[in-house]
């Protein structure tokens, strides 16, 4: 059954009739074409869904679209302005936390969330801030030196 | 599907009783139910707009915390903090940041999973789960509301509205073993909540989770430790009547063997954490 979506997607207001079953990590993905964030298990297993809706990070595959009525909705793909990536961006890449790349987009919002929420976080709060979101790849300790670093510790 | 966004608990009943829908709360259980294909409701009854399921309420005798709440407000809550230890650990374990930031106590409870976090920390403190559906509003003791495993005992119209701890003034612990630091349901978890006049228990409550077909109360084992000086036999007396009180079973997060041994020594040492000085 179709129902009507007003909502804010990267700052710029969007109107769609979906299907009120959509999730929203298909909304963004396939309505929107926002493909950044990702779809690892669809069960809230792995964050690589992670967006941030009104400045909480939430896993999109569990959370249906028509819920976000009325709400700001960022992703990945809002953090770069006018082609600069976002500090948090650069510094996944200036310490080599990126190895697929497909547990990123999520991982740095969940980092931004951290960030926002804890300016100065400690390890330990960095490790926590991250435990919703699996990398295969890189074993995180290249991410927390980057959080450290973009945070302006250590 | 249809998904519909009442403003209120009546409306909510009204709609649930004309659609035969589901309630829907933070979604992190029943989504993960949709989305595997394992269930398909015709209607989900959305709660994220009734006012009256969220907040947290500080009365003479209890606190009240409403259904909608969620892990990371009960997490960060100062109040439920300092009141009810057991609680706000309990909460802090559950999944990860952003299953958090969604899921909510009402929805959990009502999913009634045996490894549910939250559900040994409102045994042990003696919670209540207010209710109301298309007949009024009843009062259940939190041992009665989990039938089964996935099984609660409302009725299909009934909507959790709060969940009210009373202020017994008891210290709480609360422990979880998973196979992972986070994002793991509970191989074995529990909550102790009593109190200690500096040499012996004077009240005392114990509860375990994921260690039976739904979280329980494990009263003899409470009772044993009850006005006695906590020597070694004492607590080994404990730990056996504790392995009477619980029935294990082997699944994918941990065999029975596994449990019992971690459930006698979760409760050495949450019964350490409530004695110790600093805890008073």
């Amino acid at each position: 059954m179709k129902q009507m979506l007003n909502c804010i997607v990267n700052g710029e207001s969007v109107t769609r009739e979906i299907d009120a079953g959509m999730t929203l990590l298909h909304f963004l993905r396939d309505e929107l074409g926002l493909t950044g964030t990702k779809e690892g298990c669809g069960e809230g297993d792995c964050g690589a869904c992670t967006v941030i809706v009104d400045g909480i990070s939430v896993n999109s595959c569990l959370y249906l679209a028509v819920l976000a009525e009325g709400k700001e909705i960022l992703t990945i793909e809002g953090l770069e302005k006018d082609g600069t990536m976002h500090e948090i961006q650069q510094a996944f890449i200036n310490h080599g936390a990126i190895q697929c790349g497909f547990c990123s987009p999520g991982m740095i919002m969940s980092v931004k969330h951290l960030l926002d929420e804890t300016p100065k976080p400690t390890e330990e709060e960095i490790r926590r801030g991250m435990s919703g979101n699996l990398c295969r790849c890189t074993g995180y300790q290249q991410m927390v030196d980057a959080i450290m670093d973009v945070s302006g510790q250590k | 599907m249809k998904v519909l966004r009442p403003k209120n608990i009546t409306e909510a009943i009204g709609l649930q009783q004309e659609t035969g829908g589901y309630y829907l709360a933070g979604g992190t259980f029943t989504m993960v139910e949709v989305n595997a294909d394992r269930f398909h409701p015709n209607c989900l009854i959305d709660l994220s707009l009734c006012e009256e399921l969220s907040g947290i309420a500080e009365g003479e005798q209890m606190v009240s915390v409403g259904a909608m709440t969620t892990f990371t407000e009960i997490e960060k809550n100062t109040l439920l903090g300092k009141l009810f230890p057991a609680m706000t650990k309990a909460a802090s374990e559950v999944g990860g940041p952003q299953v958090r930031n969604r899921g909510t106590v009402g929805g959990n409870i009502c999913a009634a999973s045996p490894a549910a976090d939250i559900a040994p920390a409102l045994l042990a403190l003696g919670a209540e789960v207010v209710v109301q559906g298309a007949d009024g509003m009843r009062k259940i003791p939190i041992g009665e509301f989990f039938l089964a495993p996935k099984k609660n005992c409302l009725n299909a119209n009934e909507i959790v509205k709060q969940i009210d701890i009373p202020k017994n003034g008891y210290r709480s612990a609360f422990c979880k073993v998973g196979k992972r630091n986070a994002l793991a349901v509970s191989s074995v978890n529990m909550a102790v909540a009593g109190s200690f006049d500096g040499s012996v228990f004077t009240a005392l409550n114990i509860a375990a989770g994921s260690c039976s077909p739904t979280p329980r109360l494990c009263p003899k084992t409470a009772d044993s430790l009850v006005g006695k000086e906590l020597t070694e036999d004492v607590m080994n007396a404990a730990k056996e009547l504790l392995m009477q009180e619980i029935s294990p079973i082997d699944d994918r997060w941990a065999t029975a063997e596994y449990r019992r041994l971690v459930a006698q020594n979760m409760l050495e040492q949450l019964i350490g954490e409530l004695t110790k000085e600093e805890n008073a």
